[in-house]
């Protein structure tokens, strides 16, 4: 269910994330509660509680008391923004340098990115 | 929860008692009718050479509850009192449900012992027989109304030593335990012999002799008591 | 309510002459998972049984909230102590057995009791020692479950269970946990099994508090580093290694304890493969290392 290299309150954090750069989530809209989460994952609330922790404190959920957790105004392009900051360092160095080391020409890399471009556009 | 626990050790040995009871009545109503019927001599040579019955059925009868409440004194402390301790019942709490279950279950089958000689003894005077209320060490006593204090004591002095004994294994061990348990027995054997002992009776009379005995009862069980408490103090459920 | 707070203070136990616990000093805050790990004989059940007044101890204190624990059902009617075996007087009915927990626990309930008995299918009038191992061990967590005590202890009481109804088990702590808030300790050598549902975990080693650590914490402080001896070598450099192999020229080692900023900087720069370690691993570690020391 998790992949066991980052915590699993990090996954958590990641997965609400997921759902509110998908639109799943809208601004305003409650998301289920630690309990809802640490039951339906079989984990301690406590861990579950820790990722909607880390989202409270970058202002990606809010907290309305004895109500529950809200998707934050904004909450949407600020984890864009964040994500494309990340992007090419996480994302296309780490492709670079796999395709330097089984020696993949840029050309080629070039080529299959554009011609995936096309074929799902259409 | 000493009341809680002492209802519980009632409620949950109800069954028991009425089986064994029941086992005892179905004995006596079927040395009873071995008695009545000829060709039972042997029973009769042990009743009576004369065949009358001088003492009943139930003068024989009379040891099976001191044995029998021993050993629910042993099976009550290997048994019974891990599980209630297990539930958060104190050793405490355990100690004092368990001697004022001892107390009250002595007294109720006492009772029992007398109503049924009792009981004999009006069926024997409706056939014409020959009946003397006979309890075991009857000699000894300065009057027959002591057997049933007596008895009494023998009774609860039967579930302490059991519960001594229970106790001295399962808190000491077995070596320990086999150590403990001539303590255990002892004041029962003291309390016999002297009981029997005909030099005794003809020495000191029976009034002395009977004084001593209530003695011996208060001490051991004092004793035996103390010695339980201790146990029970410290036990370790295993 | 909130469950009272369990507080040990130099507890010492010695059987004979054998030490089985060695001053262990302690602090459980109340309604939380615990894990409590240790090798075979490092002292968990004799801890546990410690906390429950199942025995005394030779020294030092054990406190619930603010009552001494031994013989004192201010504090030990709040216990609920599940073991491995004779969690029921055997003789019985698993009704009786039932009926008597209901008698004597202070929030027992029984709707819960029977949910638990149908889940885990087990017969109601059957002398409970004709059930199996695994049987009587599902009786032990319905009698723990239903118990609803604010202290509820699980000492390897999957004992025999099969791996459905152990995950049943596990679904089960979490759920009534969930509603019911309340302190449970869990003893076990299934770690990777449990693992999830821990808040905290006290590592015992040789009658010895090892760890007490969230488990957040704990997992954060053990990691492998793979990559060129030389390389691997300078990280390592300061920390405590709890184990390294060694393949060719490649080197893995594992390291105990939280990695500096500069170390993750240089871990990165050279491109060595770094991962956490599991919580049984980091056990596994730990415990390895202090044998025959």
């Amino acid at each position: 269910m998790f992949d066991e290299r980052s915590p699993i309150y990090l996954q958590i954090a990641g997965q609400i994330k997921d759902q509110i750069v998908r639109g799943e989530l809208q601004e305003d809209e409650q998301v289920m509660s630690t309990n809802q989460y640490a039951s339906f994952y079989r984990i301690n609330p406590a861990t579950a509680a820790k990722g909607f922790q880390q989202l409270t404190d970058d202002k990606i959920l809010y907290k309305k008391r004895g109500i529950g957790m809200f998707v934050s105004q904004g909450a949407r392009e600020r984890i864009i923004a964040d994500r494309r900051e990340r992007f090419f360092q996480e994302k296309v160095d780490v492709m670079m340098a796999e395709a330097r080391a089984i020696g993949i020409p840029w050309d080629e890399l070039m080529d299959y990115i554009k011609q995936r471009e096309g074929a799902d556009s259409q | 929860m000493t009341t809680k626990v002492f209802q519980y050790l009632w409620l949950s040995y109800i069954g028991i008692y009425m089986w064994f009871w029941g086992v005892l009545f179905v004995l006596a109503i079927g040395g009873w009718t071995l008695q009545a019927s000829d060709w039972a001599d042997w029973l009769l040579q042990e009743m009576n050479e004369t065949g009358n019955w001088t003492y009943g059925i139930w003068a024989h009868l009379e040891q099976s509850p001191k044995v029998f409440l021993f050993v629910t004194g042993i099976l009550f402390s290997v048994m019974v009192m891990p599980s209630l301790l297990i539930y958060g019942i104190s050793r405490r709490t355990c100690f004092h449900a368990a001697l004022r279950k001892c107390i009250t279950v002595s007294a109720l089958f006492v009772i029992i012992v007398l109503s049924a000689h009792m009981l004999e003894w009006g069926v024997a005077r409706w056939l014409n027989q020959v009946y003397t209320f006979r309890f075991s060490t009857q000699e000894v006593w300065v009057h027959p109304a002591y057997n049933g204090v007596k008895m009494y004591f023998d009774m609860i002095l039967s579930f302490v030593s059991g519960w001594f004994i229970g106790l001295a294994f399962y808190h000491k061990g077995w070596i320990r335990g086999i150590g403990l348990t001539i303590f255990g027995i002892a004041p029962v054997i003291v309390i016999g012999i002297i009981a029997q002992s005909e030099h005794a009776y003809a020495t000191y009379g029976t009034v002395l002799v009977s004084i001593g005995l209530l003695g011996i009862y208060a001490l051991s069980l004092g004793l035996l008591l103390v010695w339980t408490r201790r146990f029970i103090s410290r036990v370790a459920i295993r | 309510m909130t469950a009272p707070d369990i507080t040990m203070e130099q507890m010492s136990l010695k059987y004979d002459s054998v030490t089985a616990l060695e001053d262990i000093t302690l602090r459980l805050t109340g309604d939380k998972i615990y894990a409590l790990l240790g090798r075979n004989g490092s002292g968990k059940t004799s801890m546990l049984s410690v906390l429950s007044s199942f025995r005394p101890a030779t020294s030092g204190s054990v406190k619930i909230g603010t009552e001494e624990v031994f013989d004192n059902e201010r504090a030990t009617l709040q216990i609920c102590f599940i073991r491995d075996d004779k969690n029921v007087y055997e003789e019985e009915t698993a009704k009786d057995a039932l009926a008597f927990a209901a008698n004597f626990r202070p929030n027992w309930d029984n709707a819960y009791a029977d949910r638990l008995m149908n889940m885990f299918q087990l017969p109601y009038n059957k002398r409970v020692n004709t059930f199996s191992r695994g049987m009587k061990s599902a009786l032990g967590v319905v009698m723990g479950l239903a118990s609803r005590a604010p202290i509820t202890i699980f000492d390897e009481a999957y004992l025999g269970m099969d791996a459905p109804s152990r995950y049943q088990f596990y679904e089960e702590v979490l759920r009534d946990y969930i509603e019911h808030p309340r302190t449970i300790i869990l003893s076990t050598h299934l770690i990777e099994e449990v693992e999830s549902l821990f808040e905290e975990v006290i590592i015992l080693d040789q009658g010895k508090i090892l760890m007490h650590e969230t488990l957040e914490a704990l997992s954060q402080q053990g990691v492998t580093v793979t990559g060129p001896a030389e390389h691997v070598d300078a990280i390592a450099q300061g920390m405590t290694a709890l184990g390294e192999k060694q393949l060719g020229s490649t080197k893995s080692v594992t390291l105990f304890g939280i990695l500096s900023p500069e170390a993750r900087e240089s871990i990165k720069q050279l491109n060595l493969e770094i991962e956490p370690i599991g919580l049984q691993d980091l056990f596994v570690h730990l415990t390895k290392k202090q044998k025959g020391v």
